[in-house]
């Protein structure tokens, strides 16, 4: 393309935006993370804007579901890469411009700090709380400039971050995922959703890693009742060897359907007021043929069922459909080795709904469709294509003040469902960085804990990696490194040693009450010093009384920002708030905090989190969060 | 009604569960046409394309530029000179092989002036580019034939976008925090009994604190009265004490979660049930009693809902009872009751709706529809949009003004815009167009605004000459970025008025990119 060509080509930006501004568009270098649905708006944009240099990185591949609004892909692309697929087809209308493609996870060392660095801009088009906290701590300490995006439906967001001069991704407090207890999974379970939990976890125990903290059913326990220890109280089901000696459907069947729920009917306490579970007999339901229209209807049996996903099975055709779903599956994991359950593989879906809806059957809980259940499952949150399109528009319009130095007249943007008043967008000037947020101001934090119950890996994992985000934290304490994360740089013996170590309650690994904790990551250049509290009041994890609202509180931080405050009472920048918005992304956990084992008088302290996929799914938006649609409606009013 | 496959299932599987099959079975009925395929118009219909609607048409003659190159992500540089309908509609059919896409290579302005009637198969038509006169012709035209119309432009960093429809229905307006409609404080009779049927007294504790709260309230509500002259709580103090009257009832309020649900819910209990305002309107709707066998099943239902409200005083029973603290058996009885009394309303209203079908000759409505209709009783909507022409011959110069008035108003750019359609219709060119002439098209561009404000009666210094300066600068520029966003809007309005689902702008929206702010007026 010669000078004439391109300047013509330009002509409209060169006008509106003035040579000098466009020059700078045109030298800039840009990080875009995330090609799914505002990704692909996003590059398409940039380079329609002018923008040069562009970087794009995205760990996903494409899924048919992604075709109805990711516009960059085709069929044919399905299974490719998004990243670079994303960069062939903008290449092919533009081809003067350089697309760097990566596919890979943002989160790992191959993009820290160094990484990070080269860009002027980075600009987020993610899905989950764990990778957009991680680059909110990665630009801040590299101090690169970040555009922070999502959808959900009709709903959407757009703000800007800058060390020192806005408030961070973390500055305001997030939800935390939505919890069941393990009780209520296990034994007691009284809406769908607890058998669709159910349902995933039998998944993982069949056909996943083999993993001792699935406590969802020992296959091969035959126990219904008594105490081992006293042989003359037990009761057995001697069917189990019977059905097993069948065949591998039989026998996860009897199981199950059968055994697992005889030893919970014989539980009188648990039933007294509420009918007990029916164990189900495979054979006598097979050869009841279709009892359609059976027992129990969805709970919003209003819509006209037209799709086939959308039709309510009846019992016996789910008895059918599990059983398939135990051929195909058990015949796959053969195969391939163990597997993740995954919403958009046809078969792990039809088995979580098919298994959800038998165990929903026998104890009295409403059915549900495939669709319904592949919502609750897989945390679906709608996405289309309009919405994509305003918000990659409104972060471009953000990028070309940034890369102009215009920090000042940067806005936060929320785009809404119905225009109220004289709404469909509502901007506001950024906050302040919020002088107590641990990330983005210096600051030390304190864990109110008990030292004496909780673990090291508990530590690790639940509290340092899930509620503060860590990607891979080194513990140090004075000069000693108590615990490095990650596998590369550790002999085998430096790893049997940490799991060792991981075993030992805090207080006996020098984690005990005073001592100053130092946690880094190198990959997020992120350190924080914790100073921990012991504390006996703290209960032991998962030993909280039945109440919802207690179930987390075996640890507390003091000094991070916790989601509390009452709606009203919010500033406006916190009402329509990015980190509110995007606060159930990591759609895939679901995480379980055992309570009570079945048996009401031993207290277990596992924590499961039945996490299907912990890989970066193709959602390009946080959740459509009640919550947060409410609080935005109510600022728009 | 279309089926959609078991691909396309799972291809429209993130919005279908936005808008539901039948939303989709909507879209894909629908048929769309665009007049110029200009970046703003490509993208509005990208956006439409993906999610899947019937057909589209796009009429245009213009050939593909360099500048489309710079700012039409649907055209290529191998397709410089070629016809930028065909090319656009070329890529664009790319994007969804499902939907049926067509070019005419023709000057839309010639099409309305000579061939009007093309456009009466078209469920909406949006137009991009279109100077004022043959815009009104295309506006008239639509409007009598009940064809929707979209005007969207980007000029600059400026958005204008506007939507008309003669008669909006949506049934389906979805609410983000849509009431439950429980009755606390009017029971029906059936729930009444049942509360009443409960002794508290008698339960045990896990018993006590398991009596699903619209129970306890119903029960204390008759509590109350029966001390109270048979009124329910009315005044702030009032409700503050039987608030405390309440929390004593408990046994344990602290463990009683069903005791907290009913503070809780306090407040909406004490609402009566009322008939919405924009309900009440469609109902006081001449249409509703001057039915034919020509009427809209939309105006049958509403006048059946009419005679039902009369009778009753209340709207029909939605059925659903939300979670809440209750043990099973409880909550299924519970559940039950609703959605009888549900049922019960529903087959009144049908009667209604067949007795009004009898008397006026008109053919049977789908009983799933009257069913729609009936749960989502509460939330009926109906528009009726302004005409391009009337926006014209009776302008909201009121509403012009006052928005002019304040400061950093959107409304100047809406003047300006009209301005710079009739600048066009003068001279055949936009403003700034040609580099040469930016200082003379500035005062001409300033007098044609200073002119239209008379016209409307307002003070000519509400819109500062910085804005004219703006605008002539801005050489009638379309920015990719802005095109792309107006896009993003504008098809998201034109997917509300398909899929007859939540509640469209009405009727004007402007958005200023410079610092990402919109507004949108009846105008």
């Amino acid at each position: 393309m010669n000078i004439d060509q391109e300047n013509e080509r330009n002509q409209s930006y060169i006008e509106t935006l003035g040579k000098e501004l466009f020059e700078k568009i045109q030298n800039s270098k840009v990080l875009v993370v995330g090609a799914g649905g505002i990704g692909c708006e996003l590059l398409k944009n940039l380079v329609l804007s002018g923008f040069k240099n562009i970087e794009i990185i995205d760990l996903d591949t494409i899924d048919l579901s992604n075709l109805n609004r990711q516009f960059l892909f085709r069929k044919q692309h399905i299974g490719m890469s998004k990243a670079k697929i994303a960069r062939e087809t903008v290449l092919k209308y533009n081809p003067n411009v350089n697309i760097i493609a990566h596919h890979g996870d943002i989160k790992t060392t191959d993009f820290g700090p160094q990484f990070f660095k080269r860009f002027d801009l980075v600009m987020n088009a993610l899905d989950n709380l764990s990778a957009r906290r991680h680059v909110n701590r990665v630009c801040l300490s590299v101090d690169v400039p970040l555009i922070e995006s999502g959808t959900a439906g009709y709903l959407g967001q757009v703000t800007v971050i800058k060390k020192g001069e806005t408030e961070c991704f973390e500055c305001q407090p997030t939800a935390t995922p939505k919890e069941y207890a393990v009780c209520t999974i296990r034994s007691n379970p009284s809406a769908p959703i607890h058998c669709i939990v159910w349902a995933k976890m039998l998944f993982g125990r069949l056909f996943g890693v083999a993993d001792e903290s699935n406590a969802v059913t020992d296959m091969d326990d035959n126990l219904v009742q008594g105490d081992p220890e006293k042989p003359e109280t037990v009761v057995r089901d001697t069917q189990l060897a019977t059905e097993k000696a069948k065949g591998y459907k039989q026998w996860v069947f009897h199981k199950i359907f059968y055994t697992d729920i005889d030893k919970l009917s014989r539980m009188k306490e648990m039933w007294k007021d509420k009918s007990p579970p029916k164990p189900l007999l495979l054979d006598s339901q097979l050869n009841n043929g279709d009892n359609s229209n059976n027992t129990t209807t969805t709970t919003n049996g209003e819509s006209n069922h037209q799709l086939k996903d959308q039709k309510l099975w009846s019992l016996h055709e789910n008895i059918t459909m599990f059983l398939e779903c135990l051929d195909r599956l058990k015949e796959r994991n053969e195969k391939d080795g163990s597997l993740t359950w995954d919403k958009d593989d046809e078969w792990s879906m039809n088995f979580v709904t098919a298994a959800s809806n038998i165990r929903s059957s026998i104890f009295g809980i409403p059915m549900k469709s495939k669709f319904d259940v592949k919502s609750m499952a897989g945390n679906i949150i709608p996405a289309i294509a309009t919405t994509n399109a305003v918000i990659g528009g409104l972060i471009v319009m953000e990028a070309i003040k940034v890369i102009d130095g215009r920090l000042k007249q940067c806005n936060s943007t929320y785009l809404f469902k119905l225009p109220s008043r004289k709404r469909l967008l509502l901007t506001s000037t950024l906050d302040k960085p919020n002088p107590n947020c641990y990330v983005c101001s210096p600051q030390n934090i304190s864990l109110k804990v008990n030292t004496q119950k909780t673990t090291v890996l508990q530590l690790v994992n639940d509290i340092l990696k899930k509620n503060l985000s860590f990607s891979q934290p080194i513990l140090t304490v004075g000069n000693d490194i108590l615990y490095e994360g990650g596998d590369e740089d550790l002999s085998t013996e430096e790893i049997e040693m940490r799991k060792n170590n991981e075993k030992k309650v805090m207080a006996d690994y020098r984690l005990s009450d005073q001592v100053l904790l130092k946690v880094e990551d190198y990959i997020q250049d992120f350190q924080v010093s914790i100073l921990i509290c012991h504390s006996d009041e703290m209960k032991e994890q998962g030993s909280g009384s039945i109440k919802k609202e207690e179930e987390d509180k075996w640890f507390q931080i003091i000094g991070k920002a916790e989601p509390s405050a009452p709606v009203q009472t919010q500033p406006v920048q916190s009402i329509a708030n990015p980190s509110a918005t995007s606060t159930i992304m990591d759609t895939d956990d679901i995480e379980i905090v055992e309570q009570i084992s079945t048996d009401a008088s031993t207290y277990s302290k596992t924590t499961t989190s039945v996490s299907a996929s912990k890989k970066r799914k193709e959602m390009d938006q946080p959740s459509e969060d009640i919550e947060v649609s409410k609080k935005l409606k109510q600022h728009n009013e | 009604m279309s089926q959609t496959t078991g691909t396309d299932t799972e291809k429209y599987d993130r919005q279908l569960r936005l808008w539901g099959e039948e939303g989709q079975a909507r879209l894909e009925k629908s048929s769309i046409c665009l007049l110029n395929g200009t970046a703003t118009g490509a993208e509005t219909l990208k956006n439409l394309v993906l999610p899947g609607i019937g057909a589209f048409t796009i009429v245009d003659n213009q050939k593909v530029a360099e500048s489309d190159l710079g700012n039409n992500f649907f055209v290529e540089r191998q397709s410089l000179g070629q016809n930028r309908s065909k090319v656009v509609c070329e890529l664009l059919r790319e994007l969804n092989d499902r939907v049926k896409g067509s070019s005419v290579e023709e000057d839309p302005i010639h099409l309305i002036n000579t061939n009007i009637s093309f456009f009466k198969d078209f469920n909406l038509v949006i137009a991009n580019r279109i100077p004022e006169e043959p815009l009104l012709t295309l506006s008239q035209y639509l409007y009598e034939n009940n064809i929707a119309l979209v005007v969207v432009n980007s000029y600059g960093f400026i958005g204008y976008l506007r939507l008309s429809v003669p008669e909006h229905q949506v049934i389906e307006s979805k609410p983000d925090t849509p009431m439950d409609d429980l009755r606390i404080s009017e029971p029906f009779k059936e729930l009444e009994d049942y509360a009443n049927s409960i002794n508290l007294e008698s339960l045990n504790s896990q018993q006590h604190s398991h009596i699903a709260y619209v129970l306890l309230l119903i029960k204390f509500f008759n509590a109350w009265k029966s001390t109270h002259g048979g009124k329910l709580p009315e005044t702030r103090p009032e409700k503050e004490e039987f608030k405390k009257f309440f929390i004593s009832k408990s046994r344990n309020y602290k463990d009683e979660l069903n005791f907290n649900e009913g503070v809780t819910n306090l407040l909406k209990a004490f609402q009566p049930s009322r008939v919405p305002s924009d309900v009440d309107q469609i109902l006081k709707d001449p249409k509703t009693s001057e039915l034919t066998e020509n009427s809209d099943d939309f105006w049958v239902l509403a006048a059946a809902l009419k005679s039902f409200v009369e009778e009753h005083k209340k709207l029909p029973l939605h059925g659903n009872v939300p979670d809440m603290t209750a043990d099973t058996l409880g909550f299924i009885k519970l559940q039950n009751i609703y959605q009888d009394k549900a049922n019960e309303d529903l087959s009144d209203l049908t009667g209604r709706v067949e007795s009004i079908l009898s008397k006026i000759g008109k053919d049977t409505i789908p009983q799933e529809y009257i069913k729609k209709f009936c749960k989502n009783a509460r939330f009926l909507h109906l528009a009726r949009y302004r005409s391009l022409n009337e926006e014209r011959t009776q302008p909201r110069t009121q509403v012009i003004t006052g928005e002019l008035e304040q400061p950093d108003n959107l409304m100047v750019f809406y003047i300006v815009l009209r301005a710079v359609d009739k600048f066009f219709t003068l001279y055949n060119r936009y403003p700034g167009f040609n580099d040469e002439d930016i200082d003379s098209d500035q005062s001409l561009l300033k007098n044609i605004v200073n002119q239209l404000l008379s016209e409307l009666q307002i003070p000519t210094d509400l819109v500062k000459d910085d804005y004219v300066n703006e605008f002539t600068r801005y050489g009638a520029s379309e920015l990719h970025n802005i095109a792309s966003l107006m896009g993003g809007i504008t098809s998201q309005e034109i997917i509300k008025l398909i899929t007859h689902q939540y509640i469209p702008l009405n009727n004007t929206y402007i958005f200023n990119g410079i610092n990402s702010t919109g507004a949108n007026w009846k105008l």
